[in-house]
């Protein structure tokens, strides 16, 4: 089983290459194959199965079209998730209020891949630093007493137990995405955790309840049983509460607020009108209006940057607070292209539109004030997200560019298309020439035939990011020379050819149909926490001709997933058994 | 309780303490603890426990000044540069060359596997089979020429914990200095397929996790441990309730969240005994790389310290991620490790800096030796007679990605079961061969394969004493 949920991941395409294309070394002799299964999980996805046909071909891009049979509805697994990180710390602070130092309790949290797509099992570990997460929030509460008031209301003559139980049915309603009403659950509750505390006080009981129902794995889990009602023999429908948590936890991130469980307890999520209807204003919703951008903060893994490392000798400059700035920076140019320009991805990729402060003035030949505003004049060649520092910055090694990074990231997140491993075994590469440029020391990856097989996919791309230091800052310059940013697209089916700097690339990948798939496919990722897999393919054809619809206006993606079968039904809990 | 019980002046652990049960044993060990130091609460008539540390450095090693010149196996051992900090434990100590990670190219058949069944670059497939003589399933990570997921099976160190570490507070605790970037570079430790043990890298976390509570009361602490123990009850109950309603193939996960719950439970069952290191240093950036001498130095500590209060017998520890980018400057390397271990076998300058680096970490080796040595046990032996140290790699060496030759070393008495002391060569032996003699040394003589059976052949030959 767990087998199988790692194997489903490939709805992804990979790169299948001909035999002289990563030669050298691998153990089997022939590395990436000459098309046959060269896909893990062949037949899993629409793009495995073409990747298996197209042996002798050079190279491929992912398919465009999908196999959709009008009438089907199956929604695609759906597996029990953990909440994420940032889903867990909004959860706990819409549940009760702000809790100090509750980040550190959670300790670095292994930020597995960028949608929390994969998911060990929980170890001891984790179960600990949720305990204590947990002590830390139960204490923030019992130690205001305003706040444990507002949560745990018990008047000065009322049986103190009776108050317990109220808290139990109010708070781990909320807590846990759906109403606890069953007498031996509540009891649970009460003996388990209340009664224990309060053998010190009161306030210690709810402390415990907070304590244990925010350890709780209907708390940790996103848990979904479905109802009876059967849309077809693959898919039934969620209840009401369930509805609520997906529609929260993609668009806000966060649990169901009060309004959003009114509306399920009363049945207005019970058809897809009804789920559709709830979007304006969840979006307008402040936790709504940034869902859009926060997938694509986590799409360029911009979450990850206080995590990445200069070396300081190099940059001195590199703190938390040019770290922050770079972040505003960041999602404030991506406010501007959502609510300014249309939403369109072009605008993302292209648009030269800068925010600086005074971290970043320097940046744009410019000084930047306390705040961030619109930079006039600015004098570096600028491509939407393409230029960013905080994402350049991201893709770069410690004391120098990295092209590989940034191809890389070209290739797998904007084209969707996997790259095969290096090979095992790969024979000595030649010696290096102190001093010489990134791109020159690079370049023994195209004399090698063992690189070049790989390399040549990421590289030629990231070359046209030469132009941008290892802190993601404009230079003319690198080492002794003038920085030489030409660089070439190849396997990408439709843009495919030479181009020189970012500026030309960003108006290549905006051109794209496949990046605009792409595009479309990440968000069914983010909002679902799943990759796509070949049963999708009805829900991401709605998706992506809605996107193509609209004009690849990003702000549309919300909508298009959610009233997509994906999103709308799950599988009943037996149909896995019954195939 | 009565305050005239002797006092154990030696380790300064109060012996009154100990015996005052539940909740009355915070106690405090001098610091530095290590001048000779006794095994806390061993009962002097048992022999003394066998313990496993599994050591991890990455990015391949130099081969010729790793492993000694000649093909002699069995020979006395000779240090060449690479190991020359572990002179004075040379008579336990033992060097392995001609172990190769096949289990990272090989299927179930002992054959070499397709390419799409063993999924990951080579700096990801390494730390996923070094200790589990196995490969990483399919999956999604990238960062280091993917794609691929988590190790598929149980590694050494987990399997000697489930037989040797019920009765500690942790059945096995995992260490870090400075682990990071993209999963699964940050793992050696699994306790089953997809489940692995990220380690904790920041010394004042794991400080809190074996030494918490240590100045509460008897009294706070009793409650604390009722409230705990209840607290789980309650999430065992809401576990069992759940499985009950969910669809099967979610079941595995919470099977999963009940064992860690499980180790919880021992954790607290066996919370009696607590030994608190008097003082830690204040608080760093553990991220920065040049705090990685003092991170890792701490991180050893604590993990000794762990072995000497009884608090766990099973341990690991990664200097750094596999893949690893660390910087030296404290012995003068600027370069990133990994980037320097591409460079060409005739490239003297940066083969110099790698050759550093290995000592540096021969050094770190040669601390742990020390301070287990001076740690007596109960019966007399000191601790490192009865630990088995295996320290290994991702690579053979960074400029092939090789899997082959990894600089194996065992260091440590194992209890008298290994004839240490020597340089072994083999003729092309898979690791999980020396996972098996692994698991033989512990004890656990009914180990006959480990990781991959096809591609195991049984513990490696002429190892035993």
């Amino acid at each position: 089983m767990k087998h199988q949920r790692e194997r489903s991941l490939l709805g992804l395409a990979l790169l299948a290459l001909s035999a002289s294309a990563c030669v050298g070394g691998s153990l089997s002799g022939d590395p990436m194959g000459t098309g046959a299964g060269s896909t893990p999980g062949a037949g899993s996805g629409p793009t495995a199965d073409a990747g298996t046909s197209s042996g002798g071909t050079s190279t491929m891009a992912p398919p465009l079209g999908f196999n959709c049979k009008p009438g089907t509805v199956d929604p695609g697994p759906a597996p029990m998730k953990v909440l994420s990180r940032s889903q867990y710390l909004n959860t706990v602070r819409d549940l009760v209020g702000t809790v100090p130092g509750i980040e550190t309790e959670l300790g670095v949290n292994s930020n597995a891949s960028a949608f929390g797509l994969v998911q060990p099992d929980l170890a001891q570990v984790d179960l600990e630093n949720y305990r204590n997460a947990a002590i830390k929030a139960g204490s923030a509460v019992v130690g205001n007493a305003a706040q444990l008031a507002a949560l745990a209301p018990c008047a000065d003559n009322a049986v103190k137990r009776d108050c317990a139980k109220a808290f139990v049915q109010s708070f781990a309603s909320k807590a846990y995405r759906a109403p606890v009403t069953d007498a031996a659950d509540i009891e649970l509750h009460l003996s388990k955790l209340y009664d224990v505390g309060a053998k010190v006080s009161h306030a210690h009981g709810i402390e415990i309840l907070i304590q244990g129902i925010l350890q709780a794995p209907r708390f940790l889990y996103r848990v979904e049983i479905g109802t009876g009602e059967k849309v077809s023999e693959a898919a039934i429908k969620l209840s009401g509460y369930e509805m609520a948590t997906r529609l929260a936890f993609s668009l806000w991130d966060t649990v169901p607020d009060a309004k959003l469980t009114g509306l399920a307890a009363s049945g207005e999520l019970s058809t897809k009108a009804g789920v559709v209807a709830q979007l304006p204003w969840m979006l307008q919703d402040p936790k709504g209006k940034t869902a859009v951008r926060r997938f694509v903060e986590n799409w360029l893994h911009l979450p990850d940057l206080d995590r990445s490392v200069k070396d300081t000798t190099l940059y001195p400059q590199w703190n938390a607070t040019l770290r922050g700035s770079m972040r505003t920076q960041a999602s404030t140019f991506i406010d501007d292209v959502l609510a300014n320009q249309g939403g369109k991805l072009n605008a993302l990729l292209t648009s030269q539109t800068v925010f600086v402060n005074k971290d970043l003035g320097g940046y744009y030949g410019t000084t930047g004030g306390d705040a961030f505003t619109q930079a006039a004049g600015n004098t570096a060649p600028t491509s939407g997200i393409l230029t960013l520092p905080a994402f350049l910055s991201l893709m770069s090694k410690p004391a120098e560019s990295s092209p590989i990074y940034r191809g890389k990231f070209v290739r797998e997140m904007m084209l969707c298309q996997l790259l095969p491993a290096p090979p095992a075994n790969i024979p000595k590469p030649p010696e290096v020439t102190p001093g010489s440029s990134t791109r020159e020391r690079l370049a023994q990856h195209e004399v090698s035939p063992a690189c070049s097989g790989c390399h040549r996919l990421m590289d030629p791309i990231g070359f046209g990011f030469e132009n941008y230091d290892s802190l993601g800052k404009y230079r003319a310059q690198d080492g002794n020379a003038s920085v030489d940013a030409s660089g070439e697209l190849t396997s990408t089916g439709e843009i495919d050819g030479k181009f020189n700097g970012v500026v030309e690339l960003g108006q290549k990948l905006a051109q794209s149909e496949t990046v605009r798939q792409c595009l479309a496919r990440q968000w069914f990722r983010f909002a679902l926490a799943r990759f796509e897999q070949s049963v999708d393919d009805c829900s991401m054809k709605g998706l992506v001709d809605s996107f193509e619809t609209a004009g690849a206006d990003l702000n549309t993606l919300p909508q298009a997933v959610v009233e997509s079968d994906a999103f709308q039904y799950r599988h009943p809990l037996d149909y896995e058994a019954s195939k | 309780m009565n305050p005239k019980q002797p006092i154990d002046h030696r380790t300064a652990l109060s012996r009154r303490k100990l015996l005052g049960g539940l909740g009355a044993l915070t106690v405090a060990v001098t610091s530095p603890i290590w001048r000779t130091a006794t095994v806390f609460g061993a009962d002097t008539k048992a022999p003394a426990a066998r313990r496993f540390i599994g050591l991890f450095s990455a990015n391949g090693t130099i081969q010729k000044d790793f492993f000694q010149a000649g093909n002699g196996s069995g020979v006395p051992i000779s240090l060449g540069r690479i190991l020359a900090p572990l002179e004075a434990h040379k008579a336990q100590l033992m060097t392995l060359k001609g172990v190769h990670m096949y289990s990272t190219v090989q299927n179930v058949l002992g054959k070499d596997a397709a390419v799409e069944e063993k999924p990951g670059g080579p700096h990801m497939k390494g730390p996923g089979a070094m200790l589990t003589g196995g490969s990483l399933q399919a999956g999604s990570f990238t960062g280091s020429g993917g794609p691929a997921g988590y190790a598929d099976r149980v590694s050494v160190d987990q399997y000697i914990a489930g037989r040797i570490g019920k009765t500690t507070k942790f059945p096995s605790l995992e260490f870090g200095a400075r682990i990071e970037g993209q999963e699964p570079l940050r793992v050696v430790s699994y306790r089953g397929a997809n489940q692995p043990n990220i380690a904790v890298d920041d010394p004042w976390q794991m400080y809190q996790r074996i030494f918490a509570n240590a100045d509460l009361s008897s009294t706070q602490l009793a409650q604390l441990m009722t409230e705990r123990k209840s607290v789980l009850d309650f999430l065992s109950a809401d576990i069992t309730t759940l499985k009950g309603r969910i669809a099967n193939e979610d079941k595995p996960r919470l099977d999963a969240h009940l064992a860690s719950i499980r180790s919880m439970e021992q954790e607290l069952s066996n919370s009696a005994v607590s030994c608190t290191p008097l003082t830690m240093p204040a608080k760093m950036d553990v991220r920065a790389m040049e705090n990685f001498p003092t991170v890792s130095k701490l991180q050893m500590d604590l993990m000794l310290l762990a072995h000497i209060c009884g608090l766990t017998s099973v341990s690991t520890l990664m200097f750094a991620n596999a893949d690893s980018w660390q910087y030296y400057p404290w012995i003068g390397v600027n370069e990133e490790h990994h980037e320097l271990s591409h460079a060409g076998d005739n490239d003297a300058v940066a083969n110099e800096k790698l050759v550093k680096i290995n000592i540096w970490h021969s050094q770190q080796l040669a601390y742990m030796m020390d301070k287990l040595k001076a740690t007596k046990e109960a019966d007399g032996t000191n601790m490192l007679d009865n630990s088995l140290i295996l320290w290994g790699n991702e690579l053979g060496a960074g400029n092939s990605h090789t899997f082959k030759d990894i600089p194996w070393v065992i260091a440590g008495g194992a209890g008298g079961a290994l004839q240490m002391g020597r340089h072994m060569q083999y003729q092309d032996q898979p690791h999980n061969n020396l996972l098996v003699s692994v698991c033989n040394a512990m004890g656990f003589d009914d180990v006959k394969t480990f990781g991959i059976p096809g591609v195991c052949t049984g513990p490696l030959s002429g190892l035993t004493a």
